[in-house]
């Protein structure tokens, strides 16, 4: 099948070029252990989306037909919107857990301190009070 | 011979250096043998510095909220082994003679989570509409939701037995804890009661009731009703 919206060689080699420079730092970010890999497959759908429209224009037509958008783009976009909201969730939710974690510990070293500070002062324990 | 009850007062301040010390002397007026506890919440004013000199004080590096502060001094009151805690405004707006009602309903009732209300008994607390409105509603969600029956469910000024003390030193509610936590109790299992108190006027700063900002308080408050009740079903 020939895509409806055929694309220029110099918008297919900048696809391309993106992807692989973009796909590379991602992956060494990775080898140096400054993401994991949930990241490194979820930031690289932003470039690896693109390069299977580019690349197989025919394939993206299909899959447009088949999920019943208009134009393929539609279905880039989406595919896009995905990631990054999948992208987000896990954000917060390590923030969520994080701010559950400072917590704590904020309020172990607030009580570890008062107990220090009471020892240094010779009080006696609340019991005894 | 069974050994005298135990309670703990638990304070939480946020820049109180004008009111923490007459909060402290008050309850030691009320009841010698009570344990305050002031838990400072990050303040930059001298309300820690105040509060060492009549009182044991835990100091929180960062603002925790009030969520956070409460927790931490139901937290030491579950590591020393207290009876029961009682949770007090720093501000003053609570009475320390009240203590007394919230601890003659523990023992009638036997609940273990005591609110004291403003809007039982003789001279009833008037507030405005707007919060009387979002206080009724949130009322009715905890009803509706928990089948439980308060009518001062954002009121700060409460008693926590054992049961109560171990549970919320680990689940405790970090955003509008009063009435969430009510909810929480409930749903462990706990018995909530309330008991009629009187309390004074806010002499320093805002509630976080006033305005408009009390419709959106009483929609997130209702959102984390609705939260709590359908972990049953995780």
């Amino acid at each position: 099948m020939t895509p409806a919206h055929p694309l220029s060689p110099a918008t297919i080699t900048f696809v391309v070029v993106f992807a692989i420079v973009y796909m590379a730092v991602l992956l060494r970010n990775a080898i140096r252990d400054e993401l994991d890999l949930y990241d490194l497959v979820l930031l690289s759908a932003v470039g690896a989306i693109p390069l299977a429209f580019v690349l197989l224009p025919a394939l993206a037509e299909e899959a447009s037909l088949l999920i019943g958008v208009q134009f393929p783009f539609i279905l880039l976009f989406g595919g896009l919107f995905l990631f990054a909201f999948l992208g987000l969730y896990r954000l917060l939710h390590a923030y969520a857990k994080l701010h559950r974690q400072v917590r704590v510990l904020t309020q172990e070293v607030a009580l570890l301190s008062s107990r220090l500070e009471g020892a240094d002062a010779g009080r006696s324990p609340p019991a005894s009070q | 011979m069974a050994r005298p009850m135990r309670t703990a007062a638990i304070i939480p301040c946020f820049n109180e250096e004008r009111a923490v010390a007459g909060v402290v002397a008050e309850l030691r007026a009320f009841d010698p043998a009570i344990v305050t506890v002031v838990v400072d919440d990050g303040s930059s004013d001298a309300t820690a510095r105040v509060a060492r000199e009549t009182s044991l004080v835990i100091r929180l590096p960062v603002n925790l909220g009030i969520g956070g502060a409460v927790q931490t001094g139901i937290r030491y009151a579950a590591r020393h082994d207290f009876d029961a805690c009682i949770q007090v405004d720093g501000d003053a707006q609570h009475v320390a003679g009240e203590i007394a009602a919230l601890l003659k309903v523990r023992a009638e009732t036997g609940a273990s989570l005591v609110i004291g209300s403003r809007f039982i008994g003789e001279g009833s607390f008037r507030s405005t509409a707007m919060r009387r409105v979002g206080i009724g509603l949130i009322a009715s969600t905890l009803a509706t939701l928990f089948g439980v029956r308060v009518t001062d469910p954002t009121s700060g000024f409460r008693l926590m037995d054992r049961r109560a003390i171990a549970l919320f030193a680990e689940h405790y509610p970090q955003d509008f804890p009063e009435p969430v936590s009510i909810a929480v109790a409930v749903e462990h299992g706990l018995s909530v009661a309330e008991a009629p108190v009187s309390m004074r006027e806010r002499v320093h700063g805002t509630s976080s009731l006033a305005g408009l900002r009390s419709a959106a308080y009483m929609f997130r408050v209702i959102g984390y009703l609705v939260l709590v009740r359908l972990k049953r079903f995780l």
